[in-house]
């Protein structure tokens, strides 16, 4: 049994002696007990909690490490299936190569395209049609009885249709 | 066996090898322990709860006293987790058995008959008795301040309330305890 028996400091041994004489007059033992050699064995129980709570904590912090792993491992996964799927994307579209410009041809053809090659591009085309806007001696009469004759382009076009 | 200060032990707890902390750890054990458990006893009544209590408040120590800033002292901080854990099994333990508060101040009070480690005469468990009769945190202070004889301002620390609310609260609980007795 807890037998202690504290005094009260002076002020509060007045105060409980005046104003409750009947608790004053008391023992102040509390009717508590505890088992045999119990406050020799606590020391070791809690030592032996502390431990297995040492455990745990180790083994709570690597099963965090080992799915923060599995996250990251399937976080690699994604960014190699989306790297792959980009560069094949891009494979793709490298093939399908989009036509170069009327300017872009015209440059190049101007550049390199010396008089016989474009002779030669003339003969290749099919029933050797070509559309020339330059002017010959002979086609002058023609010029003057269209102007003359006030013809204009539609007129032309659907006389020849 | 040597007896070390509480900054020597937290000292020793802090800046060494783990045997040397579990050394240090065990040492704070068996200089608070009896200290801690009673202040327990005397909230949860029974030898069981607070053996399971004790044991707690000691291992949030453990996983704590790393971060112990030592603005106050060892003893305080520790009578402070003890309250606290105490309240909070109680407030447990009312919410588990779906029961008001009154009935589990009623549960104590059964337990002051039928614990077997319980042992005193007719007055002291009248007095027990009439202990219960207050609430939580009145009862803490009576008991600090009628049992343990702890000075007020080192009440204030623990329970963070002011001197003055406390004195005034053992006031009252002294005057409806007394007349419990004088009547009962």
């Amino acid at each position: 049994m807890n037998t202690e028996n504290i005094f009260l400091d002076e002020e509060d041994f007045d105060e409980l002696k005046n104003s409750a004489s009947k608790l004053f007059s008391l023992d102040r033992k509390l009717p508590f007990e505890v088992p045999a050699d119990y406050f020799d064995e606590l020391p070791m129980l809690i030592q032996e909690r502390c431990a297995q709570e040492n455990t745990h904590k180790i083994s709570v912090l690597e099963k965090i490490i080992f799915l923060m792993r599995r996250k990251y491992i399937a976080f690699g996964i994604l960014i190699l299936l989306m790297s792959g799927g980009y560069f094949f994307y891009l494979s793709k579209n490298g093939v399908q190569k989009s036509a170069p410009s009327t300017d872009e041809i015209t440059t190049a053809l101007t550049d390199n395209l010396s008089v016989d090659d474009e002779t030669l591009l003339i003969e290749s085309m099919p029933d050797n049609k070509v559309a020339s806007t330059q002017k010959t001696d002979n086609d002058q009469p023609i010029v003057n009885y269209l102007i003359d004759n006030d013809v204009d382009v539609n007129t032309i076009t659907n006389a020849t249709n | 066996m040597q007896e070390y200060s509480d900054k020597e032990l937290l000292d020793k707890f802090k800046n060494s090898d783990l045997a040397e902390r579990n050394f240090a750890f065990n040492l704070i054990v068996r200089k608070y322990q009896k200290k801690i458990y009673w202040h327990i006893r005397k909230i949860l009544i029974d030898h069981d709860d607070s053996n399971d209590v004790t044991q707690n408040v000691f291992i949030k120590v453990w996983k704590n006293l790393d971060g112990f800033k030592e603005d106050s002292q060892l003893y305080t901080w520790l009578y402070r987790i003890a309250t606290n854990e105490s309240l909070t099994f109680l407030k447990q333990k009312k919410r588990k058995n779906l029961v008001p508060f009154s009935d589990v101040e009623y549960s104590l009070s059964n337990s002051l008959q039928s614990d077997q480690y319980m042992k005193g005469d007719e007055i002291q468990l009248k007095l027990q008795n009439a202990i219960l009769t207050l609430p939580n945190k009145q009862r803490i202070v009576f008991n600090m301040k009628y049992f343990d004889n702890i000075k007020y301002e080192e009440m204030s620390k623990i329970l963070d309330t002011s001197v003055g609310a406390l004195k005034a609260s053992y006031h009252h609980a002294v005057k409806k305890i007394e007349n419990i007795i004088k009547n009962g």
